[in-house]
């Protein structure tokens, strides 16, 4: 339990992401880089500075801690050089109104596990427990099987949310420590999933049949994108897949745009901006329910939203 | 909901709140002619020949029948209790901020024709001569209140309707005139007249009935009303004289007295306690007879919560600031166990919660109580309530408050028997006369003034004791002395004022009807206002005691412990209401933790205010021989009081209100989930507060929404009495609280909307993804 990894947010009270109410240990750094990601400061697995400029109230304190000079004073306010920062921190430490914040922190397993124990009374309630999310937990494979062990030995359940692409050995090191996984088949085309995430489809697709053979507690989880996986066409192939795959559970979630503001603070752009605006929720939720019928008759049990 | 009820429900919606002068004008006129009278005859006799003369009247599709006075939402005026505010304040009814009443200018003649015989002899002149000018100085600071008992009845009791209904008004009469042979003569003559009065109140609909049947026309449908209305009267000939013997009959029981006690004093939260357990025989027995169906039942109990929101009051300006809405706390109570700890649940509990969700106005409220044993079916179905937008229910802990129960002398045979009032006052049904809400308590006052010498931050004014300035105060320990010295003082003097008001209320304005409906008055000879019911408290209100909490863990961290900011400093800028001291606030809000998100550093300094309050409280007995209990909850008292308080150290402005509820986080400072917000009210001592702790919490409805997501929210309210809460109130916000939250960020910190493996802050995102959230959230509700 004395392995410690990097966390960018523990979220309570969340009912989507397996039985129960559970809580989401979010670790950080990610091998894949999906267009449509909502949490671009899970991607790296170094801590990172976030730039809030609507919450500076301009007393500037930062300007003076910042080892790199990166901040200096201008007519009428401050300008920040991105390039020059290093993510030290140093500003952070000063700025009490929450301007800049640093995104990840290192914690022990042992830490972890006592945060996310923290709502053992509703988890006995509702069957509930954790659910590492990310990034990619198993891409910090030695952490995360600790906190999943740790936790599991408090006799409450445990789940994980995985895109897959990660060494097979990886799993081997949480499998008998996991009740549920929710692993993501975001595309049958393994030239489009590259040219979306970063990465083809291979690594991903041997480790859910693999995964499949040892494990009973799986649910495959769609993020539906327009204009990289929305068609009805495509999102039937994924229900094949996962049908053909023995499957019996797939969840279906809708596009949002809820981290689109978060690229900004972290100096980076949207990259799914390149698409033009995506379309309402409700829209997209239309759309998936209208195909509901069809995936069901694949065999699968369908949820959206998870 | 059948069109019958959908017709009722219209005509309440179309009919608008007004004065009705009419009460005024015959208790007036009965005052003069009973001049003479010892008070409890005299009120006695007024309250007869209120019942006597009071229009009455019996409205298209009523199967429930009675009125406070001819118009629907008409409001009566109660002169006796109050009139300066009346005569001062009439002009105001009809444009002022909050609760408007319309009045016409022949009501305003009326009004001031009677303003004359009432000063000085109304219970709030008598009482401010009774006051000696240094209480009457300590209160004019406006550190402590107590509006609302100068101006109505005590209210805040449940009626022991189980009893009454069985027994008959008839023959409680004949006891009472058989009492009058010895000792209390006055008592029980007074009375035995009450209980006749309500009679004879009942039996004039009964008449009235039988006249409109005999007018009614031919056709089907008027044959059908002709039966109905033959059948109102037959009912109203037999209750509240003779037992009632069927479901009907004990609902119009229930509301005759309800109107009876309403007319009698006014008077917040009477409520009608245990329904379900009340009622449940009846309904047996009828369904099994086949005198009614599962549906006309219900007809007839929605008849029943139409009626409850035709009980309207109007208050002065300055009450309303306190008690705003058209809610007076009519509460019905579900659930809960038994003495034996076995569960309560009846058929009734559900069809209480199926009728609210139809007809969904404000009252009546629904308090829910939760023990082990409650049904995972009775939780669905309340969460069901609560995600179609019915923000009324409450839920509450049987465990905690029979403990509290106990811990205030309430016997252990009557402790589970309790049910709740209209805020999270918990009374043993039909046996306390609790004096909830007897005033308030400004805490975040008492704690500028600790930091500042007893004098005033806004005003540069003495208001409480002089415990130094904060230079002297060597440690943590110091500061949280100086604020109990500053609670002290405040409880001290709103005891003593509360008792003087105690007493004037029982000279002025005895209650004989009242002392007819709960227990212990009739068997000792002693009216109600005397202390006649079997328990009796006084509970003031502690306001902003979260204000407090975060802001003493503030100076305790940052001053104490990190050395951060120097501690007069600090106070010269509360002074100063941070005046160029933005990033000095920010590392206030910032930098020391705050209620509500599961820190045991802050929490137990909540814990700690909660228990100098309630502590301090319970040093004092009132004038009728109880103790002074504490409660933290309050209407809008947060918002008047926050006006007249300084800057606070957890970085909130002058001016801005307190912390809402009563131990609601600050608005925007619980950011761990709601789980964290439950567990941290979960580390108070929750106990010590017998009058209960209010958790106000607001919910996005995509926590209800997807497969299972019910049973989700029950488990969290399960959850939440496991780990000790009193009482929560659940906000499923609408697409119009998104707008306000576009519109007024700072306000709504809180609000989180989810998704799978996500969750965001509403405020924090971009106005065209807040559209399509409002745009969902549409989609959800619909």
């Amino acid at each position: 339990m004395a392995c410690r990894g990097i966390v960018f947010n523990i979220q309570r009270h969340s009912i989507h992401d397996g039985p129960g109410i559970r809580t989401i240990l979010f670790l950080k750094g990610c091998p894949l880089s999906c267009w449509w990601c909502s949490n671009p400061e899970s991607q790296s697995f170094a801590r990172e500075l976030s730039f809030k400029p609507d919450a500076c109230i301009a007393c500037g304190a930062c300007a003076g801690a910042c080892p790199a000079r990166a901040i200096t004073k201008e007519d009428g306010g401050f300008s920040f050089d991105r390039a020059a920062c290093t993510s030290c921190g140093a500003c952070a430490e000063v700025c009490y109104a929450g301007g800049r914040t640093m995104e990840g922190r290192e914690m022990s397993a042992q830490e972890a596990v006592e945060e996310v124990f923290r709502d053992e009374p509703f988890f006995r309630r509702s069957g509930g427990g954790l659910t590492l999310g990310g990034g990619e937990p198993l891409a910090q494979p030695e952490f995360a099987g600790a906190v999943l062990r740790g936790f599991k030995a408090k006799g409450l359940s445990t789940a994980v949310e995985t895109a897959g692409h990660v060494p097979w050995e990886n799993f081997t090191r949480v499998i008998p420590h996991v009740d549920y996984f929710l692993f993501d088949i975001k595309h049958t085309d393994p030239r489009k999933h590259k040219r979306f995430t970063g990465a083809d489809t291979c690594l991903i697709q041997e480790n859910l049949e693999k995964l499949l053979r040892l494990h009973s507690g799986v649910t495959a989880r769609v993020p539906v994108i327009p204009g990289f996986n929305g068609s009805g066409e495509e999102l039937l192939a994924i229900a094949d897949r996962a049908a053909a795959l023995g499957l019996k559970e797939i969840d279906f979630l809708p596009y949002h745009g809820y981290g689109s503001g978060k690229y900004a603070l972290l100096g980076r752009a949207y990259p799914l901006k390149t698409f033009g605006s995506p379309p309402p929720t409700a829209e997209i939720v239309e759309g998936i329910e209208r195909l509901k019928p069809a995936v069901e008759k694949r065999g699968l049990k369908v949820r959206i939203g998870g | 909901m059948n069109s019958r009820i959908a017709r009722l429900k219209q005509e309440f919606l179309d009919s608008i709140r007004q004065v009705d002068t009419e009460r005024a004008e015959i208790v007036t006129e009965s005052y003069r002619r009973h001049e003479g009278l010892p008070p409890l005859l005299k009120r006695a006799y007024v309250f007869a020949d209120l019942l006597e003369r009071t229009s009455i009247e019996i409205r298209p599709d009523e199967l429930i029948v009675g009125n406070q006075n001819k118009k629907r939402r008409g409001v009566p005026f109660f002169p006796e209790y109050a009139i300066d505010w009346i005569r001062d304040q009439m002009d105001d009814f009809m444009v002022r901020k909050g609760d408007r009443f319309f009045i016409t200018e022949e009501q305003k003649v009326e009004l001031r024709r009677i303003v004359p015989y009432w000063e000085g002899r109304c219970l709030r002149d008598q009482a401010r001569g009774r006051l000696g000018e240094d209480l009457k100085a300590v209160h004019s600071l406006g550190v402590f209140g107590n509006e609302n008992y100068t101006m109505s009845g005590p209210g805040h009791f449940s009626p022991n309707y189980a009893y009454l209904l069985k027994k008959g008004y008839a023959a409680l009469a004949a006891e009472c005139r058989k009492k009058m042979s010895g000792e209390n003569r006055d008592f029980y003559e007074a009375c035995a007249v009450s209980c006749e009065a309500v009679i004879n109140f009942a039996s004039r609909y009964a008449d009235l009935a039988e006249n409109l049947a005999d007018e009614m026309g031919g056709g089907e449908r008027g044959a059908a009303r002709r039966r109905e209305l033959l059948g109102i009267s037959r009912i109203c000939r037999r209750v509240p004289a003779a037992p009632a013997a069927t479901f009907q009959e004990a609902l119009q029981f229930i509301y005759f007295c309800q109107i009876a006690i309403q007319l009698e004093a006014n008077g917040l939260s009477v409520v009608l306690g245990r329904l379900d357990q009340t009622l449940i025989d009846y309904y047996r027995r009828d369904i099994a007879s086949g005198e009614l169906t599962e549906d006309s039942a219900m007809e007839i109990l929605e008849c029943f919560f139409l009626k409850l929101n035709e009980v309207d009051k109007i208050y002065s300006n300055q009450a309303t600031r306190f008690l705003q809405g058209p809610g007076h706390g009519q509460c019905i109570t579900i659930g809960g166990c038994r003495g034996d700890g076995s569960d309560a649940t009846n058929e009734l509990s559900y069809m209480i919660l199926d009728a609210d969700l139809d007809v969904r106005l404000v009252q009546p409220d629904i308090a829910l109580r939760i023990h082990r044993e409650t049904p995972e079916g009775l939780l669905r179905k309340a969460a069901v309530n609560i995600r179609a937008g019915i923000n009324k229910i409450k839920i509450f802990g049987d465990e905690v408050i029979i403990r509290s129960m106990e811990g205030i002398g309430v016997a252990k045979e009557d402790a589970w028997n309790f049910n709740l009032l209209g805020c999270s006052e918990a009374v043993i049904e039909g046996k306390t006369n609790s004096w909830g809400n007897s005033g308030q308590v400004n805490l975040a006052k008492c704690l500028e003034l600790a930091l500042n010498d007893g004098v005033c931050m806004q005003t540069g004014c003495r208001m409480g004791p002089a415990t130094g300035g904060v230079e002297g105060f060597s440690s943590f320990g110091d500061v949280v002395a100086a604020f109990t010295a500053q609670v002290r003082y405040f409880v001290g003097r709103l005891a003593e004022y509360d008792n003087i008001l105690d007493v004037a209320h029982a000279d002025i304005v005895p209650l004989p009807f009242y002392s007819t409906v709960v227990d212990g008055c009739l068997e000792r000879g002693i009216e109600f206002n005397r202390g006649g019911a079997v328990y009796n408290t006084s509970s003031p209100l502690g306001v902003g005691p979260i204000t407090v909490g975060d802001s003493l863990c503030a100076i305790k961290k940052l001053v104490f412990e990190e050395g951060k900011i120097s501690f007069p400093d600090l106070v010269e800028a509360l002074r100063s209401d941070f005046a160029d001291r933005e990033p000095l606030r920010q590392m206030l809000i910032n930098r020391a933790p705050k209620f509500g998100n599961d820190v045991d550093e802050v929490d137990s300094i909540c814990n700690e205010v909660l228990r100098i309050f309630c502590d301090e409280l319970r040093l004092y007995t009132n004038a009728r021989g109880g103790p002074f209990i504490g409660a933290l909850y309050y209407l809008s008292a947060n918002i008047p009081f926050g006006i007249k308080t300084a800057a606070s150290a957890d970085g909130r402005r002058a001016g801005q209100p307190l912390n809402d509820g009563g131990i609601s986080p600050n608005h925007g400072m619980d950011k761990n989930g709601a789980t964290a917000v439950a567990k941290s009210v979960g580390k108070l001592d929750n106990v010590k507060v017998p009058h209960g702790c209010v958790l106000n919490q607001r919910f996005h409805p995509s926590v209800f929404e997807g497969e299972g997501k019910i049973g989700l929210f029950a488990d969290y309210m399960r959850g939440f009495i496991d780990l000790g809460g009193w009482e929560c109130q659940y906000n499923v916000i609408t697409t119009e609280t998104l707008k306000d939250a576009q519109a007024h960020p700072e306000k709504y910190g809180d609000l989180v909307v989810r998704v799978a493996g996500y969750s965001a802050y509403f405020t924090a995102l971009e106005k065209e993804l807040q559209d399509d959230i409002i745009n969902r959230t549409e989609q959800i509700l619909a």
